[in-house]
């Protein structure tokens, strides 16, 4: 077996590491050029960068008018709305204008706070409708506004890995950045792939490892490194609108990319005695949760 | 802000990025920045040509501490009274830069003559014993850029041509880690320069129409190749350490037809001795891409304007190395995930990495005329700089003559210093 071939690229803003043991340079340029031209393609969809995509155009139209968007995004969205649901809305794409407002801290004033409320009451998928018999979509509120921010590297992932195997490579490692993880097959060397959550206090201590095989494995967290970027924890609870303040972690790994992307976020934004319920609904996903306490020791907290 | 406060910013700033004050050794026009001998001793100036470029140079000098402005000369009246509105009573005014010369006792003179009018008084003046900065680029042919060249070395005085990106951080900082190989060998520089307006200024008179305009008429100026481009050609010389073999290229005057004889787009190709080239082209009829300077080699690409980096092949996130190693050595063991490492958008992105983080305010013209004043100060000649001109100025007159002639032209044989 020839050594690994290690490619990336960029997507989202983000880079994808592509690892392919057993893969040829020639073979590795061609996958790669197949996954480039998807990721653009999906990105080109869903991005609210692009004024054409078709997030941006819903966005735009959807509250006035029902509008009949691509199909693959028209499911993509009955998808996420199911697995909000799933979430207990801890999972919310729909609050577009809320991350907008709270993260544009030189715009945001305590008078905002109103706004805020006010948009909470006035999002969320209870008035997203859609329409399967023409594919439209429509805003049952003009405050909704949809956001890929939470879930677009999962749905990355799923493409990457349905690409992969119509070219029949059984075995691989994709990391974007480093967060999100797709595990074709298994280490050359082992039976899975282990990945290990590392101590985000001490990076030499693995917390907790997790060993994929065709699985996908999603992390979040809110980190120093998060903290010193953004002045404050970058996620925020959907219900509330505040961000999660403390350092945590949840990883999740299962078998669809989006679903683990999704319920990462959700599981980190959930309280305690929710998780659960909320875990119930996702049979055959493995779940973690750490957290640190004020000596910045970790804990795994929930498993 | 005080500009000695900004000369030890530029140097706090430059220790920084480069390192070590080796690095300041191995640019040695810079050292007239680090001078600390004879600071007390007034550097007495007379300026030449106070039209906006004078005038700009006059703001860059003005805060210089122990820098005198004696005396200001102009042969257009409107300019040579703002000049001396601006500077005050202290300044003496002149017509004739001669005259200037023969009755002022100075140290050197700043040149900011139309292009036509740089070899007279820069010759005068170092024959008269006074340093001399000369704005880019040198002069209107290669033989009058040659006699200054001469006059400069017969001399021993310093003559500075204003080419202010060999003052600017970042381009220091570029040219460091060009130098270290982080683009690999250069294989091609590209660069433009475009602007949208006619590039004239308003004249009160039919009458002074070729006196305001000069950059309209061959008689005194070569266009875009010389006022713009010769900035850009001397980078592309620096950056390659060599001055090109020939050039070939084509212009034509396709927009602004109001009776310039200048052309108002150009475009050339350099050649250089290591088979590498500077593809280059001006305009002024459209403004989309402003100015750049995009450096190409097998490993990166750097816009030096903007001041970024980009890798061909950025190295495997952190996770990701300890994974290729695990595999290089049949290792099955965990990879590491989401820990502290993980800042995703501080990864090499396609966004690109600034080359420099502290970014001062300045395009190296103030920090050109401090190093100026203290190497008038101190008799300190560098002929790097002068050299550096020279070379930039003759390659952008290659390039006029090659768009005229339609025909590749050579460097002049055994043209050197």
């Amino acid at each position: 077996m020839p050594s690994a071939t290690y490619r990336n690229l960029f997507s989202m803003g983000t880079r994808m590491d592509i690892v392919l043991p057993g893969i040829d340079d020639y073979f590795a340029d061609q996958l790669l050029a197949v996954i480039k031209e998807q990721l653009t393609d999906i990105e080109d969809k869903i991005s609210n960068y692009n004024d054409n995509s078709v997030f941006s155009e819903l966005n735009r139209e959807a509250a006035s008018k029902p509008v009949i968007i691509d199909p693959e995004i028209f499911w993509m969205i009955e998808e996420l709305a199911g697995l909000s649901e799933k979430t207990r809305c801890y999972f919310d794409f729909t609050i577009g204008k809320i991350l907008e407002l709270k993260r544009n801290k030189e715009a945001f004033h305590p008078d905002d706070d109103e706004q805020i409320k006010h948009l909470l009451e006035n999002t969320g998928i209870k008035f997203l409708k859609t329409n399967r018999e023409n594919l439209s979509v429509e805003f049952g509120s003009p405050f909704i506004s949809l956001d890929s921010g939470a879930f677009g590297k999962g749905a990355a992932l799923d493409i990457v890995k349905t690409v992969l195997n119509k070219k029949t490579v059984n075995t691989g490692f994709i990391s974007f950045g480093e967060s999100s993880i797709l595990a074709i097959g298994s280490h050359p060397f082992g039976d899975s792939w282990k990945t290990a959550i590392t101590d985000m206090f001490k990076p030499e201590v693995n917390v907790y490892v997790q060993d994929l095989k065709d699985q996908f494995l999603s992390v979040s967290g809110i980190t120093p490194q998060n903290l010193k970027k953004y002045g404050t924890g970058h996620i925020l609870n959907p219900k509330t609108a505040e961000p999660v303040k403390s350092f945590r972690q949840s990883a999740v790994a299962g078998e669809k990319g989006l679903v683990t992307e999704v319920l990462s976020t959700a599981l980190l934004c959930a309280p305690e005695d929710e998780r659960d319920a909320i875990m119930d609904n996702f049979p055959g996903y493995k779940v973690v949760i750490i957290e640190y306490d004020a000596s910045y020791k970790s804990k795994i907290v929930y498993s | 802000m005080n500009e000695s406060v900004n000369r030890r910013d530029f140097l706090k700033t430059f220790s920084l990025i480069a390192g070590s004050s080796v690095i300041i050794g191995s640019m040695p026009w810079l050292q007239g920045l680090n001078a600390q001998e004879n600071s007390d001793k007034t550097v007495r100036i007379g300026m030449i040509g106070m039209g906006s470029r004078g005038m700009y140079l006059y703001l860059m000098l003005k805060d210089i501490p122990n820098m005198e402005i004696k005396c200001v000369c102009d042969d257009y009246e409107p300019h040579l009274a703002n000049a001396l509105e601006a500077v005050g009573p202290q300044a003496k005014g002149y017509v004739d830069y001669r005259q200037m010369l023969e009755k002022e006792q100075l140290d050197a003179v700043v040149i900011a003559t139309p292009l036509h009018k740089h070899v007279g008084p820069t010759i005068d003046s170092m024959n008269a014993g006074l340093h001399v900065f000369c704005e880019k680029s040198m002069a209107r042919t290669i033989e009058d850029c040659n006699e200054m060249v001469k006059a400069h070395q017969n001399t021993g005085k310093i003559l500075y041509v204003g080419h202010q990106r060999m003052f600017n951080i970042k381009y220091h900082q570029a040219y460091k880690m060009i130098k270290e190989g982080k683009l690999g060998d250069i294989t091609q520089i590209r660069a433009y320069w475009h602007r949208n307006n006619d590039w004239r200024r308003p004249v009160p008179s039919p009458d002074f129409e070729r006196k305001i305009n000069w950059r309209m008429y061959h008689e005194y100026s070569c266009g875009l190749m010389t006022e713009l481009a010769s900035h850009h050609i001397q980078v592309a010389n620096q950056i390659y350490d060599q001055y090109p073999e020939y050039v070939w290229g084509s212009g034509s005057i396709n927009h602004w037809k109001d009776g310039r004889e200048v052309y108002d787009n150009v475009n050339l190709v350099y050649k250089y001795p290591n088979n590498s080239h500077l593809v280059y082209d001006s305009l002024i009829s459209n403004k989309q891409y402003g100015l750049e300077v995009q450096v190409q080699g097998p490993k990166g690409t750097m816009e030096l304007e903007l001041g970024k980096m980009w890798e061909e092949f950025p190295p495997p996130a952190p996770g990701m190395l300890s994974l290729i190693n695990h595999l290089e050595h049949k290792l099955f063991d965990a990879i590491p995930v989401g820990g502290a490492s993980w800042v995703p958008d501080d990864a090499v992105s396609r966004k690109g990495n600034w080359i420099i983080d502290e970014v001062l305010d300045n395009d190296g013209t103030k920090m050109q005329m401090e190093a100026f004043v203290s190497d008038v100060r101190n008799n300190r000649v560098d002929s790097y700089i002068t050299q550096q001109g020279f070379y930039s100025s003759v390659a952008t007159l290659m390039g006029f003559n090659a768009m005229h002639r339609n025909e590749i032209v050579y460097w002049p044989e055994g043209l050197a210093m």
